[in-house]
């Protein structure tokens, strides 16, 4: 059970919406699920310690769940959002929602018989919609609770599954479910008997292209903006890595938002390189917190351990370290907090990616203004050569690695240089951080840096101007410099914790084998023959691999749980 | 040979020439010139390199034994000791442009470096016997900000090894020097190097170094 849990049932009409619902109530109230809203035509249902609100459309033909902020970043109250779950819902309407309001949060609304449904472009809260019976259904959780309520028909989608495994751990958007349909974050859905609609009306691309229209974002109030908005005045489990978004969160939460935290949380590993305990006692010093300091002391890691990552839609790759998730609800609990607020996301926003594209965007941007020193600079970061030949490598190889892109935010990526693709596709990658996770199951796991507005500022500016004079997110160190201390704006490194996986998964490699080689993947012919080869010690210590084993373990255990779902429901 | 690793010093047995070792996490990493290769002893147990020497239990030096890694009989200690891992950045550089003499001195060392394929021992024999140059570390600055303008205008610029020693070499024509250490990580195995001067990192920032375990020193 999650904190974001809850399904939205809307019917043709209101006598198929009872007969769906009539059989299952006893069974999520068994649950400890419970009716959150009630209309004739919409029904929803989420845990009753769930932390999600949900606002019904005054006229009883809309909802609203989630969180939903204007510009401002101020709150709307419940009575404002029950408004926007009461107009009707086309693409006109969803984009003046979009450029208006932000947050963590669906839109459904009745419109014509069907059922219209906007996802938040920050893809906050996962929302996957089916039909049943003359009922629409969204949801935005795969709870074993809601099996009843699963298509007829469902199954495994094989095909899919082998594209799952063939890139364990990326994160794919299409399901590998059949009857279920995900909506990508910005995307308006209608569905209904016959129909299947889907319209995207918020693209990183065109946030991109649009930006000469729009006034010059301000990278610094916009994440100042936004963070104090999510953080509000709840209590708060706050990460601090020692990395640098981390602590730009940490350093534009207001003084009374940081008495607030319940524990500012850094995980440690006894490797050097993965020991960043010293950054994150900076950024603790400097706002005068302290800091709960924890070792990581390997993983431990099981069959009925990865199956409780498996009640989810796809492949849990938010879960690749369940141990850290686990201590991250674990304090939750204890310290009765609301949620945890992470740095997640800053690498993409702000632009790490150390790459040469960034000399094609400074010309593809500028054509003959393109500046020698600009070039130059990236060049000396880079330590690549000023050659037209390094730079034709770099696309080649690109062009290449798009091949394996498959999100909706990067189906139209014309006017877009490769650079600013690039973070397009990183910031499709981070969805994954969005998804679900055993970390949730109290409270929810809030991104600043991945809302709406975040993103978009960091959209708007070129690549080139995010790591100005050839350093990885320039353009937040300049914005932030007050509020971080000089070690970690200075700093040059990421925290590197391969040695710690690596040796952690290498003590578990004779279950990872047995459950790897002997289970429903390989029945299914889907494990390569020389999966075997790289299950030692010797192969994970020369080539690396970790994660692509944990991710290929989180899979196995997401089809298990699937197919032992999906059986059950045969009669 | 078990007797002859115990009755020579204990459990104790010295790394064959041209074989340099070290400890990261559980296991062994050892480097062998002759071969120009890298090995792995995976979970070594409590067997620690000291200079030259391997200490440990009996079943780890036979192991390392079998693969004629070490010998029975003590050998000379005469190798610089790999460095602990820098932490002190250079001084700021000045304000400093290449002039076009710079730009001769790393074009002829470049056109030089680039010519050949050296091996580890090739590098390690030509380089370990260099003369001692002066000791200025404003200087150093100064030479390694150059360097860094003037290493993008290289046609081919190619992994750590080759700048590593194009740096060097740059230096070293200012009668300036550095110690050049070689790293390497496991999970997956990576091998780097890079310059340093006592705890101060010279061709890189030095917090970007502490992945790596130093395992030898030219």
């Amino acid at each position: 059970m999650g904190a974001d849990c809850a399904i939205i049932l809307v019917g043709d009409d209101p006598a198929a919406l009872d007969a769906l619902v009539a059989p299952v109530r006893q069974r999520l109230s068994r649950n400890g699920w419970s009716r959150k809203s009630h209309d004739p035509f919409i029904q929803v249902f989420a845990p009753t310690s769930g932390r999600l609100e949900v606002a019904r459309g005054l006229d009883g033909h809309g909802v609203v769940i989630g969180e939903v902020y204007d510009g401002e970043g101020q709150a709307l109250p419940l009575r404002a959002r029950g408004a926007l779950g009461c107009r009707r819902l086309d693409a006109a309407r969803a984009r003046i929602v979009c450029s208006d309001h932000w947050g963590r949060y669906l839109l459904v609304r009745r419109v014509e018989g069907d059922v219209a449904v906007f996802r938040d472009p920050s893809g906050a809260l996962d929302c996957v919609v089916w039909r049943k019976a003359g009922v629409t259904l969204i949801s935005t959780s795969a709870a074993a609770v809601i099996d009843p309520w699963l298509p007829d028909g469902i199954a495994l989608d094989w095909d899919a599954v082998a594209a799952l495994v063939a890139r364990p751990g990326e994160h794919r958007h299409r399901l590998a479910l059949t009857g279920l349909q995900a909506v990508a974050g910005g995307e308006l859905r209608v569905v209904g008997e016959g129909v299947n609609r889907a319209h995207q009306i918020w693209r990183p691309a065109e946030v991109y292209r649009d930006r000469a229209s729009r006034p010059e974002p301000d990278l610094r109030g916009t994440v100042e903006r936004s963070v104090r908005a999510l953080a509000g005045d709840r209590r708060w489990i706050a990460e601090v890595s020692g990395g640098l978004d981390s602590a730009i969160v940490a350093g534009v939460m207001t003084l009374d938002q940081r008495r607030s935290v319940a524990e500012w949380v850094n995980h440690y590993v006894d490797q050097p390189e993965g020991d960043e305990r010293a950054y994150a006692r900076a950024v603790a010093g400097l706002h005068g917190f302290s800091l709960t300091e924890v070792r990581r002391d390997g993983l431990r890691l099981d069959a009925a351990r990865l199956a409780a990552c498996a009640e989810t839609f796809r492949p849990a790759a938010n879960d690749i370290d369940p141990d850290y998730n686990d201590d991250i609800a674990d304090r939750i609990e204890a310290t009765g907090g609301w949620g945890s607020l992470t740095g997640q996301g800053g690498d993409a926003v702000f632009f790490q990616m150390p790459s040469l594209l960034i000399g094609l965007d400074e010309i593809w941007e500028r054509r003959g203004r393109a500046r020698w020193t600009v070039l130059h600079r990236l060049s000396r970061w880079l330590r690549r050569p000023l050659w037209p030949t390094a730079l034709v490598k770099d696309w080649r190889e690109e062009v290449r690695h798009r091949a394996g892109w498959e999100h909706p935010w990067l189906d139209d990526l014309d006017g877009v240089p490769p650079a600013k693709a690039l973070q397009m596709s990183a910031l499709a990658f981070c969805q994954t951080f969005q998804g679900p996770a055993v970390r949730n199951r109290l409270g929810p796991c809030i991104n600043p840096l991945l809302s709406q507005p975040v993103v978009e500022a960091g959209l708007a500016l070129s690549a080139v101007d995010l790591t100005w004079g050839g350093r990885d997110r320039a353009a937040a160190r300049a914005a932030f410099a007050d509020v971080l201390p000089p070690s970690i704006l200075d700093r040059r490194s990421k925290g590197e914790l391969g040695a710690y996986y690596g040796g952690a998964v290498a003590r578990h490699l004779d279950f990872l084998r047995d459950y790897l080689l002997g289970g429903a993947l390989a029945e299914a012919g889907l494990i390569a023959p020389g999966l075997e080869d790289r299950l030692t010690r010797d192969a994970l210590l020369w080539r690396g691999g970790h994660s692509h084993l944990l991710s290929l373990a989180l899979t196995e255990a997401w089809v298990r749980r699937w197919r032992e779902r999906l059986d059950w429901r045969i009669p | 040979m078990a007797d002859a690793l115990r009755a020579d010093d204990g459990d104790c047995g010295w790394l064959a020439e041209g074989i340099h070792a070290v400890r990261v996490g559980e296991d062994l990493v050892l480097l062998d010139l002759a071969a120009d290769a890298y090995l792995c002893l995976p979970e070594c147990g409590d067997l620690r390199i000291e200079g030259r020497r391997a200490l440990g239990s009996m079943d780890d030096l036979l192991r390392l034994a079998a693969e004629e890694l070490v010998h029975p009989t003590s050998a000379p200690d005469d190798r610089v000791p790999p460095p602990a891992l820098q932490s002190a950045r250079l001084p700021p550089a000045p304000p400093i442009r290449p002039t076009l003499r710079d730009l001769a001195t790393f074009g002829v060392i470049w056109l030089d470096v680039v010519r050949r394929r050296p091996t580890l021992l090739d590098l390690s024999r030509r380089y370990a016997r260099r003369r001692r140059r002066r000791s200025d570390p404003d200087a150093l600055a100064a030479r390694v900000e150059v360097f860094r303008q003037l290493l993008p205008l290289a046609p081919w610029t190619g992994a750590c090894l080759l700048q590593a020693e194009l740096l060097l070499r740059f230096l070293n024509a200012a009668d300036l020097d550095a110690d050049w250490v070689f790293g390497v990580r496991t999970f997956p195995f990576l091998a780097h190097c890079w310059l340093q001067i006592g705890e101060q990192c010279v061709s890189e920032a030095p917090e970007t170094l502490t992945v790596y375990r130093p395992i030898m020193v030219i």
